[in-house]
């Protein structure tokens, strides 16, 4: 129902690496495509799309035209690290359950008598047209709390998948390329100021290189690269 | 309760696997180049989109919570009589005063943006970015106000105890739909 209509990424060496990749990581992945997103934008990324046993890896074009086959190979196994792992459903849940923490919190605010003085709606209930600004401006006031503890796990989910990626690729090199060419291209603050920090789903990219660099020190880079 | 007991559940406690990263690299590898251009697209641009987010916050939390914006949006169609009719038209004013307040500082934004080098399409591309957004905001906000005063019409005191189960039921679809 969902499936992407993209070109085929082309027979050939990283197609099978890519195909091989999830094999390895127990992912069922029935095509590697190409998003051709050239015209548009020159920023690069990959997706992995479909549920159950149906996935399809999605590859932006510029990806391809601007990295090395072991940096396509790490951003392959950083997605498909998300979906050994479950975070789409963990996602959703979480997503869900944030909701439900933000509808009991503008609830519990909303029924609070000292909330509906302050918004001058004592005299009206809260299915009346009246109190409609006070519940947006609690959903917001919500939201703001229950935010910056979705993007915390979002950061979690996101180095986990990096771990994932560097035990399947052993190639930390290629990621730290990765993560600065991303940082340039996204024009991303190596090490952002906290706040941004704290509403970012990724971590930064010197908490991802130095993931990278502690990898590489304790593997020292063994022979099991394909590109390298 | 719920959500933390979600997090326990659902996310990572040591994500890094057991690696112990130091503090790494500060440039991460980026050329001083480049790093220059980063550092300058942050001054110039990280301000302004500070500024949209607190200036919309700061709107509907203004409007929603104090009696002046009481008295201001009590008055927006008044003579309405359809109640469900006025609660949307309401609460589409409330999202449009906020996003307009902020549209000054997100225009700077997108103006700086292209001043330091950043990716960006041209200013019609800009506005009907901006206008997807005001459209998406009202589909949401819409919904939202649509759910909670039927809830709060059919269940009165308990309105919202069963609002959070409609909300967690309808985000929990919302996003197996999306992720395919």
């Amino acid at each position: 129902m969902w499936e992407s209509r993209y070109p085929a990424l082309p027979e050939g060496q990283l197609r099978g690496d890519v195909f091989a990749l999830a094999g390895e990581l127990g992912v069922d992945v029935t095509d590697v495509q190409v998003a051709p997103q050239t015209a548009t934008t020159t920023q690069y990324n990959a997706y992995v799309t479909g549920l159950g046993d149906h996935h399809v890896v999605v590859l932006y074009e510029t990806l391809l035209l601007r990295s090395t086959p072991a940096e396509v190979w790490v951003v392959a196994a950083h997605e498909l690290g998300h979906v050994a792992a479950g975070d789409g459903s963990r996602r959703a849940l979480l997503a869900s359950l944030g909701a439900m923490a933000m509808t009991a919190l503008v609830g519990a605010a909303a029924t609070s008598s000292r909330v509906r003085r302050r918004a001058s709606t004592q005299q009206v209930r809260i299915a009346d047209a009246p109190a409609v600004p006070m519940l947006i401006a609690l959903t917001v006031a919500a939201g703001v709390l229950v935010l910056p503890v979705f993007d915390s796990a979002s950061r979690a989910f996101e180095l986990r998948a990096d771990v994932t990626a560097l035990q399947a690729t052993d190639d930390p090199r290629a990621l730290r390329s990765v993560v600065a060419r991303s940082a340039v291209l996204y024009l991303d603050e190596p090490d952002p100021a906290w706040p941004w920090r704290l509403l970012s789903g990724h971590p930064s990219p010197v908490e991802r290189v130095a993931l990278a660099e502690a990898w590489a020190a304790r593997e020292r880079c063994p022979a099991r690269r394909p590109h390298c | 309760m719920a959500l933390a007991a979600g997090w326990w559940l659902l996310v990572p406690h040591d994500p890094t696997g057991g690696l112990r990263p130091g503090a790494g690299d500060p440039t991460a590898g980026i050329d001083d180049g480049d790093l220059d251009r980063i550092h300058l697209y942050g001054a110039l641009v990280r301000p302004f989109e500070a500024a949209t987010l607190v200036l919309s916050t700061a709107a509907v939390l203004l409007l929603g919570l104090t009696s002046a914006g009481a008295r201001l949006t009590t008055r927006i169609a008044a003579r309405v009589r359809l109640q469900s009719l006025r609660a949307l038209l309401i609460a589409f004013a409330v999202v449009t005063i906020a996003w307009a307040v902020s549209l000054p500082a997100a225009a700077a934004s997108r103006l700086s943006t292209t001043r330091a080098g950043g990716l960006s399409g041209g200013w019609p591309a800009w506005v009907a970015r901006r206008l997807l957004q005001l459209g998406q905001w009202w589909a949401l906000t819409g919904l939202a106000v649509l759910l909670v005063r039927m809830s709060a019409r059919l269940l009165r005191r308990s309105w919202w105890v069963v609002l959070t189960r409609v909300v967690f039921v309808l985000v929990l679809g919302g996003s197996v739909v999306s992720a395919g």
